[in-house]
């Protein structure tokens, strides 16, 4: 079986098909919609971390147990290295856009797939952002590459805990998150449907 | 929170308890059913290994390697795995003197694993047995050096000054050193990095072939 190793027009087909699925499974999930992505930030929606968490701890049990059982060698699975200083000013940078923008680099192609003006928009903003970071990268591609650079580091490293223990806190923090994130819609709608009220009477 | 929203949450809760209670008892279980240790890494790729062993897949010859050394499109790491006083006596210019430890911690997450890695020890066996754990922790473009540092000197010692001394009596060691030099020279000797235009032309069976790692590209915000 693994590893496959696809090439020309097969690599294309497989490459359209998933594209085409988590797309397809995006637009599902209500994120070609830029009002439930940005009500993330209002916590009235969390459907985003919802989602996103779930897909983390998803990938992650599978992969982990994909190993556990010799199906995947984990050590030959690429992990892209830390930089701590560039992922929290990308994070930082990114957050804001999604917040102004309504959307993230990938439903932002969701939803120009369905035609929204505003999703058309943002991909032309976005393609204008990749065209400045590509020719003004030079100037600050020595701080790009070095700040807070950690190598390849995992949580079970930062821990000191196997790769099951650190799936497991993952996984439970998770559960929490979900249960907390419910929770928290629920009071925010309550409250807003009281002041809604109490503006009416 | 609307009456419609109300229904389908109580629709959906269940489904929602369900899945989180599988996540809790799928991640509970990787503490059961752990990572293969490197040992039992190791065993299950036996089979492979050995044949790569038997067939002389992995051993690569001196001028190989040599070219590789020369060779400024790609990244090789020599790793010496004699006693350090083997190595001290001489050794490969660049090559780290190393440890099963060594490959058993945390130095082969260090290494690019698009790396040439070339193991060496006296003649082959010691190698060969780091080679396997090199293999099992990740180092997919790991190599023997054919015939050892024995071989090395053998092939490329004369050529240079000092010229390694031949060893007799190797005192019943289980991977002697078959030479030795007047002193401790380490690689302060052209032996250790030889110029290809000081040596007569060799031909050799290219064996060497850069396996890319299972990469994972991009990634990030859906």
């Amino acid at each position: 079986m693994a590893p496959f190793e696809w090439t020309g027009l097969t690599l294309i087909v497989v490459n359209l098909a998933l594209g085409f699925g988590f797309g397809f499974v995006l637009e599902r999930a209500g994120f070609g919609d830029s009002r439930k992505l940005a009500a993330q930030f209002y916590l009235t929606d969390l459907t985003v971390l919802k989602v996103m968490f779930g897909a983390i701890v998803t990938a992650m049990l599978l992969l982990l147990w994909a190993g556990a059982l010799g199906w995947v060698e984990i050590d030959r699975v690429v992990v892209s290295p830390t930089f701590l200083t560039s992922g929290i000013i990308g994070g930082l940078l990114l957050g804001i856009g999604f917040i102004v923008g309504g959307y993230c680099p990938g439903t932002s192609l969701v939803a120009f797939a369905n035609l929204k003006i505003d999703a058309l928009l943002f991909v032309a903003g976005l393609v204008f952002g990749i065209v400045v970071f590509g020719e003004t990268v030079p100037m600050f591609w020595e701080f790009f590459q070095t700040a807070g650079a950690r190598g390849v580091y995992t949580l079970d490293q930062w821990l000191g805990v196997s790769k099951g223990m650190a799936a497991v806190l993952v996984t439970f923090i998770a559960v929490f998150a979900f249960w907390g994130a419910e929770l928290l819609e629920t009071t925010v709608e309550r409250r807003r449907s009281r002041r809604v009220s109490g503006g009416k009477s | 929170m609307t009456p419609d929203r109300n229904l389908q949450e109580k629709g959906t809760w269940n489904w929602k308890r369900i899945g989180g209670l599988v996540a809790m008892v799928a991640s509970l279980g990787l503490l059961i059913v752990p990572q293969p240790g490197i040992g039992a890494k190791v065993a299950r790729l036996a089979p492979e290994l050995d044949t790569l062993l038997a067939d002389r897949t992995v051993q690569i010859d001196g001028a190989e390697l040599l070219d590789l050394m020369h060779n400024n499109q790609v990244r090789l790491l020599l790793l010496d795995v004699r006693d350090e006083a083997d190595f001290n006596v001489f050794h490969l210019l660049d090559a780290w003197n190393v440890t099963a430890e060594d490959l058993l911690g945390d130095k082969p997450d260090e290494v690019d694993p698009e790396t040439i890695v070339v193991l060496m020890s006296n003649d082959e066996a010691r190698a060969a047995e780091l080679w396997r754990l090199a293999r099992a922790r990740g180092l997919v473009n790991s190599y023997i050096l054919a015939g050892g540092i024995n071989g090395w000197l053998e092939h490329y010692g004369e050529h240079f000054e000092p010229r390694p001394i031949a060893v007799a009596d190797a005192n019943g060691a289980a991977e002697p050193m078959r030479f030795t030099y007047p002193a401790a020279i380490g690689d302060r000797t052209e032996t250790a990095w030889p110029d290809p235009h000081h040596l007569p032309p060799q031909d050799y069976e290219v064996k060497v072939k850069v396996v890319k790692p299972i990469g994972l590209e991009g990634g990030g915000c859906g």
